[in-house]
């Protein structure tokens, strides 16, 4: 390994206050893992109850539900999808020494750490945490004493949103920043790989849609802490509630692409790589992308079609949301397509991106649904809602983020993880993860409301209870594999077969060009000179073309 | 799957429910068909070496978007029309058309607070304000083939009116007061429930639709407080 111009460094300077871009994305991944873990967790004994109530008490089941949706947005989906692979790999991808601002990376990964700290605090305060869903819906979040009866947690939950937007915020701008300045010679814009041009776009939402959520989190704290009436109502004093959900929805559309965004960005790569074919249509994704991009900031009424807003306006919603699925289908073509003619090697990176693939075609078309407004009626909050979002969001912040693992593990750690063991562990994530989300879509049907603490109180839903069962037990059995793949995991990272060939893929991109693990400052004593297209594969007769190749660098100029 | 429905409006929902599903169920089949055909055909045991193009039955695949387009303008427009029925017109001019044509109607006010319920009625002088009001505790009853007012309000926090059996469902907001409508064509006891949550309690915020033919109606209006009183749930929870 060229660790020459590597500086002596301690081992605080070289594993926890890192400065470097692969340290710190280790970190976000790792953190990011075990808060996937622990989310699951939560989910297992919610879910528990809802086979055998009585197992936790209405404020714990609220509670977990809560954190549970906060836990897989906020602390897995974006530190894994951004902070995680963003920071490995934009350098690397883009032929960069580091990112931009290094101590920013820093002190971005570390905030997110301290909110994770208060995230799990404000579980275990007095009065238990915050039980009133992850949108944070007022009044009840406004005045969390009289409605909840849990003050302390609802501040401290408050707080670590806020703190983890502000590590998000930090790696957006260094995400953006670097991606324009830090580009290596001849790698122009319509040269990225595609999944540097998802992490941009991804990070130029977040950066323009959390604006109005942080004043609207503010105005939030203000009403719990100094009793102002922005969103509460009491007798005389009159606020809205309804301003809050346009505050947060405004964010949370968008919100929703910025991990989508990557995720395809990695499914890109992966089916690329492994059915050995170039992009169906690299220009397609990128207009398409920030076509979707731009829509998503004039969708997000349509998560209050029922909720109070002009019933004129909610059909202008009804339009926009159900044109965003044109550029949506545009790209799943694409991204289908990009298999077709190829000579397609199943490992487990790619069963799990074709996984993802088809559940996402899925989570996209019962999207229709919802945004045709007179099904909205029936659907809004619904069991229908919760299939739905399960087929998109953890098609997202699951199966892509661990084909990606798979992908680029060997990378990252110069390890293999066990081809054989990542093939059963797709195969079960799959039947059990199904079995666990499909049924959800007839309990929608059906009219099962979300957040049902049981369902056997309502005589219309008492005879679903057996799906319940079946759907826990899938839960679960789709928890335990999860967990087997942490150890498996970790044990690879430490004691994994070594891994001599820095692209054991075959694959074209910058970051296959240097040394698994890439040496301190990416490359040595090289640099990388880009002189094709991102994808060229099957071109010429040729199994691949890298994107470039490593030139030799005089010492003074490093 | 879809419980029964029993009201005058519910068939629109549902005609937009089945035309999406079927759409997406069919698109959904298409592209499960072309993505499982690709990854059996393309597989390397069977096809080693990539071929230089995309096989050029493959590339007519992207029409689907094409048929996507067409999908979406058709659901637009049935999802609006259904819409444009249901909730476009305020609900003081359908009133309007209502005393026009001579049909019967009914004013009610459903409160939602943390966890129950309460219906207010006008009486029988029809306002409401006067001493003749009652209310009623998690029980909504109201005559078959009438067309009934709902004004929705919450003294609390959110919650949701759903009425699944009748295809509706609105937000009962604090410090705002919505009017819904709806007609009830067929008589039996379906359930309300909250679809919003609103706190510990949230499952079970639930209350009973009756729907009464007209002159069994007519009959319990004018004691309807006796029948009310069987509900020792709502006596409870107004007294906390």
């Amino acid at each position: 390994m060229t660790e020459e111009h590597a500086h002596e460094q301690s081992f605080i300077s070289k594993y926890v206050f890192s400065k470097d871009h692969k340290t710190i994305g280790k970190q976000y991944l790792i953190t990011g893992i075990f808060m996937a873990i622990f989310g699951g967790v939560l989910a297992g004994l919610f879910r528990t109850n809802l086979a055998s109530p009585g197992f936790l008490t209405h404020e714990q089941y609220n509670a977990l539900v809560t954190y549970h949706g906060a836990i897989m947005f906020f602390w897995v989906a974006m530190p894994i999808l951004l902070g995680g692979f963003g920071n490995i790999l934009i350098p690397l991808m883009i032929g960069a020494r580091d990112m931009a601002f290094p101590t920013l990376n820093m002190l971005s990964y570390w905030t997110f750490f301290v909110s994770t700290v208060v995230l799990i605090l404000s579980m275990f305060v007095p009065g238990g945490g915050f039980s009133g869903g992850w949108t944070i819906y007022p009044p009840l979040s406004a005045n969390p004493e009289v409605f909840m009866g849990s003050q302390l947690g609802t501040v401290l939950f408050l707080l670590a949103v806020a703190l983890e937007f502000a590590s998000m915020l930090m790696g957006g701008v260094n995400f953006i920043t670097t991606i324009f300045v830090m580009r290596v010679k001849g790698l122009s814009f319509m040269k990225l790989p595609i999944f540097i041009w998802m992490e941009l776009i991804a990070s130029l939402l977040f950066l323009f849609s959390v604006t109005p959520l942080i004043a609207g989190a503010i105005m939030l704290l203000l009403d719990i802490l100094l009793g102002t009436h922005f969103f509460r109502v009491e007798a005389q004093k009159v606020g809205d509630p309804v301003l809050w959900q346009h505050l947060f929805w405004f964010f949370g559309h968008p919100e929703v692409y910025v991990i989508l965004f990557p995720a395809l960005g990695i499914l890109y790569e992966v089916f690329t790589t492994y059915s050995r074919r170039p992009v169906f249509s690299y220009k397609t994704v990128v207009y398409s992308t920030i076509v979707a991009g731009v829509l998503s900031f004039i969708v997000w009424a349509h998560h209050q079609f029922v909720a109070g807003i002009n019933p004129i306006s909610a059909m202008a919603f009804s339009l926009t949301t159900i044109l965003i699925s044109i550029p949506f289908s545009m790209q799943l073509v694409v991204l289908g397509l990009t298999i077709a003619g190829g000579s397609i090697r199943f490992t487990p990176a790619f069963i799990f991106g074709i996984s993802a693939f088809a559940m996402f075609v899925i989570g996209g078309l019962t999207g229709l649904p919802l945004g045709a407004v007179a099904a909205d009626i029936y659907f809004h909050d619904t069991y229908f809602v919760v299939a739905h979002f399960h087929y998109t969001v953890f098609t997202i912040a699951v199966l892509s983020t661990i084909s990606g693992i798979y992908h680029w593990f060997p990378k990252m750690f110069g390890r293999k993880i066990n081809e054989t063991f990542g093939k059963i562990h797709a195969f079960l994530t799959l039947v059990f993860y199904n079995g666990f989300a499909f049924p959800a879509f007839f309990l929608g049907l059906a009219g099962h409301p979300r957040r049902y603490y049981t369902a056997l109180e309502l005589g219309y839903l008492r005879k679903y209870q057996w799906v319940h069962e079946f759907m826990t037990i899938s839960a679960i059995l789709l928890i335990a594999t999860q967990i087997v793949f942490l150890f498996v995991f970790f044990y690879s990272i430490f004691a994994g077969k070594e891994e001599k060939e820095p692209n054991p893929w075959k694959s074209t991109t910058l970051e296959w060009l240097t040394p698994s693990p890439p040496p301190h400052l990416n490359w040595g004593s090289y640099v990388p000179v880009v002189e094709n297209e991102p994808y060229e594969y099957a071109k010429n007769g040729r199994d691949f073309i890298p994107q470039g190749r490593l030139v030799e660098i005089k010492k003074k100029e490093v | 799957m879809l419980p029964v429905d029993i009201s005058s409006h519910g068939y629109l929902v549902d005609r937009v429910i089945k035309i999406v599903l079927i759409g997406i169920v069919i698109i959904g089949i298409f592209s499960f068909s072309v993505l499982i055909y690709m990854l059996w055909a393309f597989r390397r045991t069977k096809n080693p070496n990539p071929l230089p193009d995309v096989p050029p039955l493959l590339k007519k695949v992207v029409l689907i978007d094409y048929a996507m387009i067409v999908f979406d303008i058709l659901l637009l427009v049935i999802s609006s029309y259904a819409w444009i029925f249901f909730f476009v017109r305020p609900a003081d001019k359908i009133k309007q058309e209502i005393v026009r044509k001579g049909e019967n109607y009914i004013d009610v006010k459903a409160i939602g607070r943390q966890y129950f319920w309460t219906f207010h009625y006008p009486g029988k002088d029809g306002k409401f304000g006067t001493s003749d009001d009652f209310k009623l505790g998690n029980l909504l009853v109201v005559p078959q083939n009438s067309n009934i007012f709902v004004e929705v309000e919450s003294k609390d926090v959110l919650h949701s009116f759903f009425v699944p059996s009748a295809r509706m469902k609105y937000d009962a907001i604090p410090g705002r007061k919505t009017r819904v409508w709806f007609k009830p064509v067929q008589v039996g006891e379906y359930e309300i429930v909250c679809a919003e949550l609103c706190g510990a309690m949230h499952y079970n915020m639930k209350a009973i639709l009756k729907v009464l033919p007209p002159q069994e109606y007519e009959d319990w209006l004018k004691n309807p407080l006796k029948i009310a009183k069987g509900q020792d749930l709502f006596d409870t929870l107004v007294r906390r």
